[in-house]
């Protein structure tokens, strides 16, 4: 009886290996497969790749079979990788890609690309005239906001997480519900790279973007001005010629950061490299006037800085000629 | 005469002739080949080969008639409008100067001297707008600053226009209709788009921007989709956005230095890739893009109110200087256009005119291009000076 009961063990043992080993392998592969897409997020009515990331399969012979919204593309039948096309806003896109063994059996993996727009909205609190209809530029140390809105802000952004890293270092300690306003102060260097994540309620990520955003240094323009016109919006060349008596020159300085353009640590106008008082109540104009007769030219020079932040400042020139 | 004179004269000739050959031996060769050969020949042509026909003597022309593109103000202009023409009145160009916000109106078709309808000065006044009709009148204060008050004129036949202040800081506006202003006002978490009756001076909201570098673009009417766009730049990427009864929705156009102009059926839009500007159009209705055959440049063009598929555009070249559209907004280019007319559907382009060639070399900068009910003339500024131009169609 010892013995039979010991055979009949030896028996089962392969069949009971067999009944353990199967489960086994079938978690083993859905585990190991993914569908991957480049990009991550694809925008609506954009195009995108979709690849089979199967390298931790054991079969690598294995047939593939790519499923579109439960449709064959018989077109990428064994292709690893397929392109397609996102839907529009709210039109989601099912990949269903199923892998065929060649010993019979198969293994499925399903994704569905729900297409976001995720806009993030840069504006630099840097001066520019006010008859300027582009944006401001950030320069070293100028605060910058940034608005992201998810599909133009259908999504209320208080329902999603939002994660802000500036040149890799998480903003505002970490991801924060409905935060999707931010602000930071332009660091050093020739760029500084933004990075989103965007989550949804149950903390699934739905849309992320990674951009650099160049820093420019201030620069200045000038611009003639008149207390009837205002600016002319024309700006002014190197050489100024004053028709009639005086004429009065705005300097504009593009991109200076606003608390440096308001509250200036230095501000100076020379005429022919002396020093001038300016009297006028803007202290970015100066009014020019001829001494009866007189013809010649006058080199007119301007600089603005702040003198913590030395790069902060612009500063330039122009010549009269009358 | 005798033998001996006739030996004399005969033997004089023969030294002279010698005395020649003999010349003609020492001094006589040519020093290059080229002294040898036919300047007019293929190998000499240092003076050109072609014989030049003598000009023909043209009549001096002279044009009786006035040109059909014509500078109508020596002012600066701020707004400007055409009214239609009715029973009790020509077809007249409103306009207001800059500075002063007086308000002006002339028949472009005719010689007739301008007629001044205000005697309020509005100091620094820097922008206008009219109503279709031309009866009311908002006028921006303040053109050192980003937002001004607005000042509201309503046209009294008798006395001209009378003005009311809003008492309200604003960045931008529009006089939509005959009946309705569109003002713009900061608030803390974004930009409040206001409409206001302007019969029974009663305002509501109409739908906030969440943030602020924002350009309008409204419909004809408050109940219209209005568009806004982010404000470019070259180095940012920019949005396109959908109001719909205060709903904003995100519209599929975007891309560095984006520009873009709002038609009833089509978004014309100018993106920078690869450092080029690349305009295209967008389709609202089949949400579909074609390429633009000409570089848009949303403040040069115009939509016709007769054909929903057609919009006039202006434009210098199919290529933009590095830094477009920065350079320009700054004023530190400027453009010498052409007009031309863009079917939206077929994304074909056919040329108008060439502004410099028309006006005799005068540089026109195009901007705040309209063109009115009648589609008789096109109307605009020149950036360079500001003056109202029109051409007519």
């Amino acid at each position: 009886m010892k013995y039979k009961s010991l055979l009949l063990v030896l028996v089962l043992i392969p069949f009971l290996s067999l009944h353990a080993q199967s489960p086994v392998t079938l978690d083993y592969g859905e585990t190991q497969l993914a569908i991957d897409l480049e990009p991550a997020f694809p925008e609506p009515l954009t195009e995108f790749t979709a690849t089979a990331n199967d390298y931790g399969l054991p079969i690598q012979g294995s047939g593939m079979r790519w499923f579109i919204d439960g449709e064959l593309l018989s077109t990428a039948v064994n292709q690893r990788s397929i392109k397609l096309t996102s839907g529009k806003v709210g039109q989601t896109t099912k990949i269903k890609l199923v892998i065929d063994y060649p010993g019979g059996g198969n293994l499925t993996k399903e994704k569905v690309v729900a297409p976001l727009f995720l806009d993030v909205i840069i504006e630099p609190q840097t001066r520019v005239p006010a008859f300027y209809k582009g944006r401001p530029l950030p320069s070293i140390d100028s605060a910058v906001n940034l608005t992201a809105l998810v599909n133009g802000n259908a999504i209320p952004p208080a329902s999603l997480l939002y994660t802000w890293r500036l040149n890799g270092k998480v903003l505002e300690g970490g991801s924060i519900r409905g935060r999707n306003v931010v602000t930071f102060s332009m660091p050093q260097g020739q760029y500084a790279t933004i990075n989103l994540d965007v989550r949804n309620a149950t903390g699934e990520p739905i849309a992320r973007r990674i951009f650099d955003l160049f820093k420019v240094n201030p620069d200045l323009l000038f611009y003639e001005s008149s207390g009837f016109y205002g600016l002319k919006q024309k700006a002014a060349r190197a050489e100024v010629s004053l028709i009639g008596n005086s004429i009065t020159m705005r300097a504009e300085p593009y991109n200076l950061d606003v608390k440096t353009y308001n509250n200036p640590d230095f501000l100076e106008w020379s005429i022919n490299g002396v020093t001038n008082p300016n009297s006028a109540s803007n202290p970015y104009e100066v009014t020019l006037a001829t001494e009866g007769g007189l013809s010649g030219k006058t080199s007119v020079d301007f600089h603005v800085r702040n003198t913590v932040q030395l790069l902060q400042g612009a500063q330039g020139g122009f010549r009269v000629s009358y | 005469m005798s033998q001996r004179t006739y030996i004399i004269i005969a033997t004089l000739i023969i030294i002279l002739l010698l005395a020649v050959w003999l010349y003609l031996i020492f001094f006589g060769t040519p020093k290059s080949p080229s002294e040898i050969w036919n300047p007019f020949g293929p190998a000499g042509e240092e003076e050109g080969g072609e014989i030049i026909p003598p000009e023909p003597v043209v009549p001096p022309v002279v044009n009786i008639e006035r040109p059909r593109l014509r500078q109508l103000t020596t002012k600066p202009v701020i707004g400007f409008t055409e009214t239609p023409a009715d029973t009790t009145s020509p077809l007249l160009v409103y306009y207001a100067e800059a500075g002063n916000g007086n308000i002006y109106t002339l028949n472009p078709f005719t010689t007739e001297e301008e007629r001044r309808l205000s005697n309020t000065t509005l100091k620094e006044a820097s922008a206008a707008s009219f109503s279709t009709n031309g009866k009311t009148v908002a006028v921006r204060l303040e053109n050192d600053r980003r937002v001004g008050e607005l000042s509201i004129g309503t046209l009294n036949d008798e006395i001209g226009y009378e003005f009311y202040s809003l008492e309200k800081p604003v960045s931008d506006f529009k006089v939509l209709n005959a009946n309705e202003l569109v003002f713009v006002t900061a608030t803390s978490t974004g930009l409040l788009n206001t409409v206001y009756n302007l019969t029974t001076k009663q305002e509501k909201p109409l739908f906030t921007v969440p943030f602020f570098e924002a350009r309008m673009e409204w419909g004809t009417s408050s109940s219209d989709s209005h568009y806004v766009f982010t404000k470019p730049t070259y180095l940012f990427e920019g949005y396109a956005y959908k109001f719909t009864k205060s709903v904003m929705s995100r519209v599929p156009v975007s891309g560095f230095g984006l520009i873009a102009f709002n038609s009833p059926t089509h978004i014309a839009y100018t993106k920078i890739e690869n450092l080029m500007a690349r305009s295209s159009l967008y389709n609202k209705l089949s949400d579909s893009h074609i390429e633009s055959p000409i570089i848009i440049v949303p403040d040069k063009c115009t939509a016709s109110q007769k054909d929903t598929n057609t919009i006039w555009c202006a434009v210098e070249g199919n290529t933009m200087p590095a830094e477009f559209p920065d350079n320009w907004y700054r004023g530190l280019i400027s453009f010498k256009d052409s007009i031309w007319k863009v079917d939206l559907l077929t994304g074909q382009a056919s040329p108008v005119v060439d502004t410099l060639e028309e006006s005799g070399g005068r540089e026109l900068d195009i901007i705040n291009m309209s063109v009115g009910e009648s589609e008789r003339a096109l109307y605009f500024i020149n950036k360079n000076d500001n003056t109202l131009w029109m051409y007519e169609l």
